[in-house]
Formats: structure tokens, sequence, C-alpha cells
């Protein structure tokens, strides 16, 4: 029933070739979306009128829909229009052969903006308003305020939500693979779809996403922990 | 040469809602199933009995760390082959919704029994002690006392949690359910993807207004709960926020 011999072999594929393919997808997102996210949650933090308001329908947006469906919308549906685009303005770009991980990572981009941006939203709003008065009293600009105090002691208070996050997104990265990016499921279906070991490929993959969201969690943890003393109140 | 063409769009949108009972049916169950279970595996983690405690602490971590993607592949393919090889039943007839739903009840569980517990732990043990000195049983101080005060703490996670059940759902079609998700593709090859990006754009709003009615309800019903146990309810908002954290 089960084909232990084939579920190892898979899961020696899966780690060495699935896997590095969903960190990087992880990293690039997390690298390119946290500096971006942290610009909209200041500016929504500052009540910016405008962006504010695009930005609080963006956010909804990207939250309320579910990454399946944003996937569909803009990997099935963006080359066709972008390409329609392209020859009504002349840009001679052939939108159908950019990088499948550019496209994942562009779509897991659009939805860790939108949910860190709130983290980070609120992590400044938990940050007391009594640091800033401080901080004028002993005669910083607010300017450096922020850089000096209010960031730092935000950023310390949204460790945890952003470790929470950074693992949600792993798990999200497990639908990549129908834009047919050779993730952990797309290595693991390939390998699967020669003899039908279905349930064996899959559950290599759930054994690997196990373990590895036990990794992240204990790591962010970790990172809580020695962060910890700059909380000190 | 139209990029988005309204009348594709417009008749899309009547195709579409014919599935809206179904999804909103599955969603429905397995609201039923994960809040029944969350309840049952919180109760079982707050035991003293330390071997049922880690088990069920086990279960949740395991799920937690799952895509759900992953766990719908492995009841899909797992089930009928436990079925056949042990019982010699032959299940693959059986409606798909059915693997949709233990999914999603299995998910739910997991991640509610975690909010309701934390809820739970919210309330100061004086709550039950005062119960039991006007005379109450240890039920009916949970019923009357501890339970609207821990729910009221529990709803904007719960919250998100049913938010959250509603947007796995649409992974649905990719074990072959017919659902919203799994008509509109459907309609696409009818419509020999002509208009995949109006159908998608219609799929993605009848999504977003979905999750906005859904959160705004329970918005209310926290609203209601929080009038009806008057100021005290209000007065533990520094409670709330300790607990809350948001994962959508």
């Amino acid at each position: 029933m089960f084909d232990g011999r084939f579920a190892l072999e898979t899961l020696v594929k899966v780690v060495t070739e699935g896997l590095p393919v969903s960190l990087l997808i992880v990293l690039l997102t997390v690298v390119i979306s946290m500096p971006l996210a942290f610009l909209v949650g200041l500016l929504r933090y500052k009540r910016v009128k405008v962006v504010t308001q695009i930005f609080t329908v963006l956010i909804s947006f990207c939250r309320g829909v579910p990454l399946m469906i944003l996937i569909f919308l803009f990997y099935s549906a963006m080359p066709d229009v972008l390409t329609k685009l392209g020859r009504m303005y002349g840009w001679g770009i052939d939108f159908y052969n950019i990088n499948r991980i550019a496209y994942a990572v562009f779509i897991c981009c659009l939805f860790t903006v939108a949910i860190m941006s709130e983290i980070f939203r609120s992590a400044l709003a938990a940050v007391h308003s009594n640091q800033l008065e401080a901080a004028h009293s002993v005669g910083l600009s607010s300017f450096q305020a922020y850089i000096h105090i209010i960031i730092p002691q935000a950023l310390v208070s949204a460790i945890p939500n952003l470790g929470n996050n950074v693992v949600n997104l792993f798990k999200g990265t497990s639908l990549v693979f129908y834009m047919g990016v050779a993730d952990i499921m797309g290595v693991a279906q390939s390998a699967a779809g020669v003899n039908y070991n279905y349930l064996e490929a899959y559950v290599d993959v759930f054994i690997v996403y196990v373990v590895v969201c036990f990794i992240m969690q204990k790591c962010f943890e970790l990172l809580e922990r020695r962060l910890n003393v700059y909380n000190a109140r | 040469m139209e990029i988005f063409s309204i009348s594709a769009f417009l008749e899309s949108l009547p195709v579409l809602l014919e599935y809206l009972p179904f999804t909103i049916g599955i969603l429905g169950l397995s609201l039923i199933f994960s809040l029944s279970f969350g309840l049952f595996f919180a109760w079982c983690k707050l035991r003293k009995n330390k071997f049922v405690r880690g088990l069920v602490a086990f279960y949740v971590q395991i799920i937690q760390g799952t895509p759900f993607i992953v766990l719908l592949f492995i009841t899909y393919f797992g089930i009928p082959k436990v079925f056949s090889y042990y019982f010699g039943v032959d299940i693959t007839s059986w409606n798909k919704a059915f693997y949709m739903v233990l999914t999603l009840s299995m998910f739910g569980s997991a991640r509610m029994s975690e909010a309701m517990r934390s809820a739970y732990l919210a309330i100061p043990k004086g709550q039950m002690e005062a119960a039991h000195s006007c005379g109450l049983s240890t039920l009916q101080g949970f019923l009357h006392i501890v339970m609207p005060q821990a729910l009221y703490i529990a709803l904007p996670n719960l919250g998100n949690l049913i938010v959250s059940n509603l947007l796995e759902t649409a992974v649905g079609f990719s074990i072959g359910v017919i659902d919203l998700v799994g008509n509109a593709r459907n309609y696409n090859t009818r419509t020999y993807n002509l208009h995949v990006f109006e159908v998608y754009v219609a799929l993605a709003l009848i999504y977003w207004l979905m999750s906005m009615i859904l959160a705004k309800l329970i918005g209310e019903g926290e609203k209601a709960l929080g009038r009806r146990q008057g100021l005290r309810a209000f007065e533990k908002k520094e409670n709330r926020k300790k607990v809350q954290t948001s994962n959508v």
C-alpha cells in the first residue's frame, strides 16, 4: 500500500531540488517586501491623506481574496493583459517568457506587503506616545526620535508577528506550483506522476513542511528572546 | 482589442454565482465541526493529564506547520487507499466535498482551539469562584459567567480564523470539487479561455465581498455581545489586546 522506497527517494529529491526553490522565493519575497511594507505601514500610521485610503482598499483586497485566486488572476491572466498592452504601446517584451519564479515572487510580495504593513502599523502604534515626548524633551528632533527611539522599539515588538507571517508565507508558497514553479510541491508531483504514487509524494511534502516550519518557529522564538533585552521597560 | 470586456464580466457573474451556495455550504459545515472540535481540543489542553495535553499539542503543531493544500491532498489520496486496503470498501465514488469538509474541519479545529484556550485563560479565576459562591454549579458557572466573557475575548481571533477558513475553500478545485472556483475554471474551458481575466476578476470580487461581509457580521456580533455584558466587558480591552494576534 505504501511504497517506502519510492517515498525515501522522493524525499531526497524534494529536499535537494524543491526546498531551495521554495526557500529562495520566501527569502526574495521577505527582502523585497519588508522595506515596502514598512513604508506603507508608516504612511498609514501617519494617516497621510489619499495614500492611506488607497492602501486601505488594496490591503483589504489582498487579505480578503485567497492566494489561489490572486495566483490565477496574475499568472493566468496577467501575461495576456500585459501582451495586449504591450502591443498597443509597442513595448516589444515577451511576457510569456518571463521567469516563473519572478511571477511567484511578485504575487507573494503583493500579499506579504499587505499583511506586513498592518503588522508594522500596529507595532508603531504600540510604542507609547510618551516615548516621542521624552525624546523631544531631551532635544531630539522628530526625525531623530523616530530613527533612534521609536522605530527600533516598534521593530522589536513586531518580531513575533513577523515570524508568524514568514511561516505563513512559506506555507503559502505551496501554491506556486500552479504556475509551473518546481518548488517542493512541484518536484513531488512530477515524481509522483510517473507511477501514480501520489500519497507517498504528498507525505514527503508534509514531512518537509512540518519540519521546516518547526525549525523556523524555533529560530524566531530564539530571536525574540534575544531581542527582548531591548524591550526592558 | 480591449483589455477588460465589461460585457463578458457581467455575463460570467450569474454563472459563477450559481455555485456560491455550495461553497457557503462547505464553509458552514466545516465551521460547525471545527468550532465544536476546537472547543473539545481546547478542553483537552486544559486537562491535568499530561498525555492528553501532549497529544493535542502535537496535533496542533503538526496541522499548523502544514499548508492546507498538502493536508487536503493527503486526505484525498490517503483515505480511499486506507479504506480499500484495510476494509475492502471502495469509497472513491463518494462526493469529493467530503474530503474538503473533513480537511477544513481538521485545519480549523486545530487553530481555533488555540484561540479558545487563550481566551479561557484570560478570564480571572475569581469569576468562577464568585459563581460557585452564588450557588451555581461548575457547568452553570461556565455557561453563564465564564463562556460569554471568554467568547467576547476570543471573537476577534476566531473571526480571523473563520475568514481564513473561507479563503482556504478556494483550493478545493485541486481535488476536483466543483465549487465556486472549479465552476469558474469549467466556465473558462467552455468559453475557450477567451475571458480568463474577466472571470477571475469576478471571482476575486466575490471572495472579497464574502470575506468583508463575514468580517462585518463577526464585528457586529462582538459589539452585541459587548453591549449585553455591559461596561465591564469593555474595560477588558487590555486583556483582549494581549490575546489578539492577527494571522489572516
